[in-house]
């Protein structure tokens, strides 16, 4: 009896679990929507992202640069056309190189994705890219797909452990799971094609998406660190297509797309005022192989050296190989005959002076950090240095 | 969600209480303080076969009914109350001081063996930043209400019975039903009392003036 009672439920339980799979094929959005029905999963959805959405307006983490943050949400209504009213944009300070759109409208830009973009262009199309995972309900299909892999994974485990084969039930769950990434990496795709189309739309260059990608990729090759190295997407678990693959994708759609010319001087003067701290917290990961490809990339177009041989000169003395403080004294030589040299590249400077042993050199150098920085926060330090270094006060 | 599980085991080990509502059992001081009823910080996670998701409609039932019954119950025992204005424009100390307020429960809730252990460690405060809530509101006290539930559907019931036909082992149930009220003298920041019970559906109306009446039959307002 107890037994019948059992597989009865069992039976029972199968059931109602399966009937809680949910379509994974959304309509796309129309201007305006919000779910009305706070008992959908979609509107739970919204809670929860409006709900981050306060935390990170208070969370001191959004680039405050209101000419920035005009630009990158107009550039994101520029895409979205119609739905611009329903998206509110915030730029991140994070080195990470992403941006995201939730179902409510918020969407992230980080600062990695600023310093890493050369031109509008590129911008524009990681924008396209994440509106259309906006527009066609992503995040909602995709929470649905895991939903269903979380229920598959239970049903066909328990079945299999019922049948004697409880040491095989993880086969399962991978089964599973990668039907989810599988379909994660679909949207992707969708989102690259479709992203690309509307930023060609709007009048920008549509081998800027195969172009920010390699130029990715290329930083991803370089990196010091095994983990960074081999993140390039794809696989059976992964939730984005690989790197190679979407470049090849997007260089081949672009084929047929207009590309006018872009135009990096206006992209840089935007990012300008910000790209000393942005570079700063790139160097203080110390994944000096990354860094250094992007630094050298930003250097091509000539402008801003002394901003950016400074951190290169910092990536230098941090990675410390054989022959590194000769190359960072050299790099902070060339970087303070530029007019934008900041201040620490003749702390720098000093800081290498002093190890060396040459004293009137780094005491001269830190005199000059300090004519340059008067409100330099380490003044009384540098002061006492100077004083030890020469014997006389500054 | 760490300090629900704690204050979950606080009500398995029976330090939870039960009793009438405040407004029964004490009676409000000549002089008594103005309190600041804030919108309580509710979650309600439905939990089904296909995973853990949080609930708008019963989230912001709950968050209703535990905010209109604290205000309520706190009124009828005598004093005076102002719900805390959630469609005003803060200004960003005031959102500092709120997820500063989330740390502090948060802390405040650990378990801290070198301390003595489990609410060993209330002798934190919000500082005096506090303060911005009562020059807003006017108000000598805020009452913070924190609640979180998890609430299992039928299929995962059923689906731990199969899983126990199959294997022997049934899973355990990962119902959870905890709040916790909390006095912050707006004044030096410190926290004043805190208090936890378990069960109760905050959903259900008669529920969630049961939980309130709990909650404050051990929070001794001034």
């Amino acid at each position: 009896m107890i037994r019948r009672l059992m597989t009865l439920g069992a039976a029972a339980g199968f059931a109602i679990s399966l009937s809680a799979c949910a379509s994974t094929n959304m309509e796309a959005r129309v201007v305006g929507d919000r779910p009305m029905d706070l008992s959908t999963t979609e509107a739970s959805l919204w809670y929860q992202t409006d709900q981050a959405e306060e935390r990170l307006r208070a969370s001191g983490r959004t680039v405050e640069d209101p000419a920035l943050n005009a630009f990158v949400h107009g550039l994101i209504c520029e895409i979205s056309g119609p739905f611009c009213a329903d998206l509110r944009l915030y730029v991140v300070d994070t080195p990470d190189f992403n941006a995201s759109m939730a179902p409510n409208g918020m969407a992230v830009v980080n600062t990695g994705l600023l310093i890493r973009a050369e031109t509008v262009d590129e911008l524009a199309f990681v924008l396209g890219h994440e509106f259309v995972h906006f527009e066609e309900n992503h995040f909602l299909e995709r929470h649905a797909a895991i939903r269903n892999a979380n229920i598959t994974s239970s049903i066909l485990g328990s079945a299999l452990a019922a049948a004697g084969g409880g040491a095989f039930t993880s086969l399962t769950s991978l089964a599973a799971y990668s039907g989810a990434a599988n379909f994660s990496q679909d949207q992707e795709s969708e989102a690259d094609s479709k992203g690309l189309d509307y930023a060609v739309a709007a009048g920008y260059s549509a081998t800027a998406g195969a172009e920010i990608w390699s130029h990715f990729l290329a930083e991803l090759s370089a990196s010091d660190l095994d983990a960074v190295r081999n993140r390039r997407g794809g696989g059976i678990l992964g939730t984005h297509p690989h790197i190679e693959r979407r470049i090849e994708d997007l260089t081949a759609q672009a084929e047929t797309l207009p590309s006018p010319e872009q135009d990096q001087a206006s992209y840089r003067a935007l990012i300008r005022p910000h790209l000393h701290t942005w570079l700063a917290d790139h160097v203080v990961r110390q994944d000096h192989g990354a860094t250094l490809v992007l630094i050298d990339r930003l250097s091509e177009q000539g402008t801003d050296l002394g901003v950016l041989l400074n951190a290169r000169g910092r990536v230098l003395v941090l990675r410390g190989d054989e022959g590194d403080t000769e190359e960072a004294l050299e790099t902070f030589q060339t970087a303070a005959t530029h007019d934008d040299a900041p201040a620490d590249v003749w702390r720098s400077m000093a800081e290498i002076h002093r190890q060396a042993g040459r004293h009137a050199d780094a005491a001269a150098a830190f005199q000059s950090y300090l004519d340059r920085a008067p409100d330099a926060r380490d003044r009384a330090l540098i002061e006492s240095l100077i004083i030890d270094l020469t014997g006389t006060s500054s | 969600m760490r300090r629900f599980f704690c204050a979950a085991l606080m009500g398995a080990l029976g330090m939870g209480v039960s009793g009438q509502a405040l407004a029964e059992d004490t009676e409000a001081p000549a002089d008594p303080a103005r309190y600041l009823i804030m919108e309580p910080n509710a979650q309600v996670i439905f939990i089904t076969t296909g995973g853990a998701e949080l609930r708008a409609d019963w989230t912001a039932a709950a968050t209703e009914n535990l905010w209109s019954h604290m205000d309520d119950q706190v009124g009828t025992a005598g004093y005076d109350t102002v719900l805390f204005d959630t469609e005003a424009e803060q200004d960003d100390a005031l959102e500092q001081l709120l997820l500063l307020y989330e740390l502090v429960a948060i802390s405040a809730d650990s378990v801290m063996p070198h301390k003595g252990g489990f609410r060993a460690n209330q002798e934190i405060t919000l500082g005096q930043t506090a303060s911005l809530l009562a020059e807003a509101y006017d108000v000598d006290r805020a009452i913070f209400v924190d609640h979180y539930s998890q609430i299992e559907s039928g299929g995962v019931f059923l689906t731990q019975v199969m899983i126990g036909t199959a294997t022997g082992y049934t899973p355990p149930s990962q119902n959870i039903r905890a709040t916790t009220g909390t006095v912050i003298d707006l004044e030096s920041g410190d926290i004043l009392e805190r208090n936890s019970v378990v069960m109760g559906d905050p959903r259900d109306l008669n529920e969630s003036a049961g939980i309130i009446s709990r909650i404050l039959r051990d929070l001794p307002l001034e």
